[in-house]
């Protein structure tokens, strides 16, 4: 459904992202991971057209944007496909939470604003957020303030919805009730899209797992293979933190269990 | 001090107050306009308009008000007095109303200072605002109207307003060109009884209340602008 075809960006002299290959089916959950500053960010704002690629080309089923498409119309069609949920939340700031869903449907598909209001009043209701329409952004939590942008971003319906580290500046408690509300939306079978640094999350919800590293895909395939069985020595090497993490924390409970016998002898 | 002529000087001075608050709207307005034709020409990739532009605002700035005013006030009958006669028009330029000269001089004078405002407010809208807006799909005049604009708004209007108060004070130096504002009036009120003293201090108590009064509603209205930016504790 969406190809990302050999996609080349350069900031001046250093290339971002250097010939991407993608393609994400219908209701799937595409996971990018690898290092900080390796071009997960840019190849996200790539597929958005947020950046435009210095070669290849992004297509959403018949629809076609190259490094050369100059078309406003076609490339504002293509971005109209997608939905992006950035890291920051970047929620609008002068609006209500309610007229942050609102606005974009009455904006971009041209929604009347009581049908949009109601999807939004739903749409609060799904990310469990009913209370707060008529709270400002900044008077909620940073967890909060992602869960409106990720209904905001589904009230436009989009093929395909892009996270950009959504859980980056949020704490493990704010970052679980984020996770939570993704994993809602990927068993709705909208694709997905989504860079993040939550390597347990990332296993439990791909169906594909991506390592990038400077620019390129080094290994991709679904979350056993990649997490349990990497063919690459980079990609084990970077996992290895997540798995001695993972393994330290099966030991930890035992330690636990061990303690708490313990105890009980003692009593 | 004669508590009798300080009481009559104020109620002469009350009578010149709505003259002077309309002025200083009408250069308000008059300057926002001007500021926004400033504003966009300056965003131009023309070298030479940019230059023109500069031009224009360094010289409006680094001289001071009562200067333009004076310039105005004996060049304009002049300019008229050449438009006339090049086309026949009958202007009658050697009895001009000095508020000509006040509106021109003024208005010329605050869109250098309105325009940098109007810059100030569209920079202070966050990327991450028209960002947002572009990856959800708004083009670019939908962003700008339905995003940037409000949000600018928003910074601007408080800004305008203080400026108002400052405008009201200003309007003083006008007495120069025999235009009566609430100073002028003052001083006109101190020629009869030659007491000065009362009638400066009205003119002092009228102008404090006014700013008093203006700022606070300013204030509100500021506030109520800017509610989204409080944070509250929920």
């Amino acid at each position: 459904m969406l190809k990302v075809d050999s996609i080349v960006k350069k900031f001046g002299s250093k290339t971002v992202l250097n010939g991407i290959n993608l393609s994400v089916k219908q209701g799937e959950v595409v996971t990018l991971i690898g290092p900080s500053g390796t071009g997960k960010t840019t190849l996200l704002r790539s597929i958005n057209l947020l950046e435009r690629a210095d070669e290849g080309s992004v297509s959403i089923e018949d629809l076609t944007v190259t490094n050369a498409t100059k078309d406003k119309k076609k490339i504002l069609d293509l971005r109209r496909k997608t939905a992006m949920v950035f890291q920051q939340y970047n929620l609008f700031k002068n609006l209500k939470v309610i007229d942050n869903i609102i606005q974009p449907q009455v904006v971009v598909k041209g929604v009347d604003k009581e049908t949009a209001r109601r999807r939004a009043i739903e749409l609060l209701h799904q990310v469990g957020l009913s209370d707060f329409a008529d709270y400002y952004p900044v008077q909620l939590s940073g967890g909060q303030q992602q869960r409106v942008s990720i209904a905001r971003a589904l009230g436009l319906d989009p093929e395909v919805i892009l996270f950009d580290e959504p859980t980056s500046a949020l704490d493990p408690e704010l970052s679980k009730e984020v996770l939570n509300v993704i994993k809602q939306v990927a068993d709705t079978g909208i694709s997905i899209i989504l860079a993040t640094h939550e390597m347990q999350f990332a296993e439990e919800i791909s169906d594909q797992v991506i390592f990038m590293e400077k620019g390129n895909i080094v290994e991709q395939g679904s979350p056993r293979a990649i997490f349990h069985n990497a063919q690459n020595e980079r990609t084990r090497e970077f996992l290895k933190n997540y798995q001695q993490y993972v393994s330290s924390d099966e030991k930890k409970v035992e330690v636990d269990k061990f303690e708490e016998v313990e105890r009980l002898k003692v009593i | 001090m004669n508590v009798n002529i300080f009481t009559h000087d104020l109620r002469g001075i009350w009578l010149v107050v709505p003259d002077t608050l309309l002025v200083s709207v009408a250069i308000l307005a008059l300057g926002i306009v001007l500021g926004m034709i400033l504003y966009v020409l300056q965003q131009r990739n023309n070298f030479i308009i940019r230059s023109i532009c500069r031009l224009y605002v360094s010289y409006f700035r680094g001289v001071p008000l009562l200067i333009h005013l004076l310039i105005f006030y004996y060049g304009l009958p002049v300019v008229l007095q050449v438009i006339s006669t090049a086309f026949n028009l009958h202007i009658n330029y050697e009895h001009l109303n000095p508020i000509y000269a006040v509106l021109l001089s003024y208005t010329m004078y605050s869109s250098s200072f309105i325009s940098e405002i109007i810059r100030g407010s569209f920079m202070s809208v966050g990327q991450d605002q028209i960002e947002a807006a572009t990856a959800l799909g708004y083009s670019r005049a939908q962003a700008f109207w339905k995003i940037k604009l409000p949000q600018s708004l928003n910074e601007s209007v408080p800004k305008f307003l203080n400026y108002y108060v400052l405008l009201i004070r200003q309007l003083s130096l006008a007495f120069m060109v025999s235009f009566v504002d609430i100073f002028a009036k003052a001083k006109l009120e101190s020629a009869i009884n030659y007491r000065y003293i009362e009638s400066f201090c009205a003119a002092a108590v009228v102008y404090w209340i006014l700013c008093v009064v203006l700022t606070f509603i300013f204030k509100k209205y500021e506030n109520y602008l800017r509610r989204y930016e409080k944070v509250v504790v929920v």
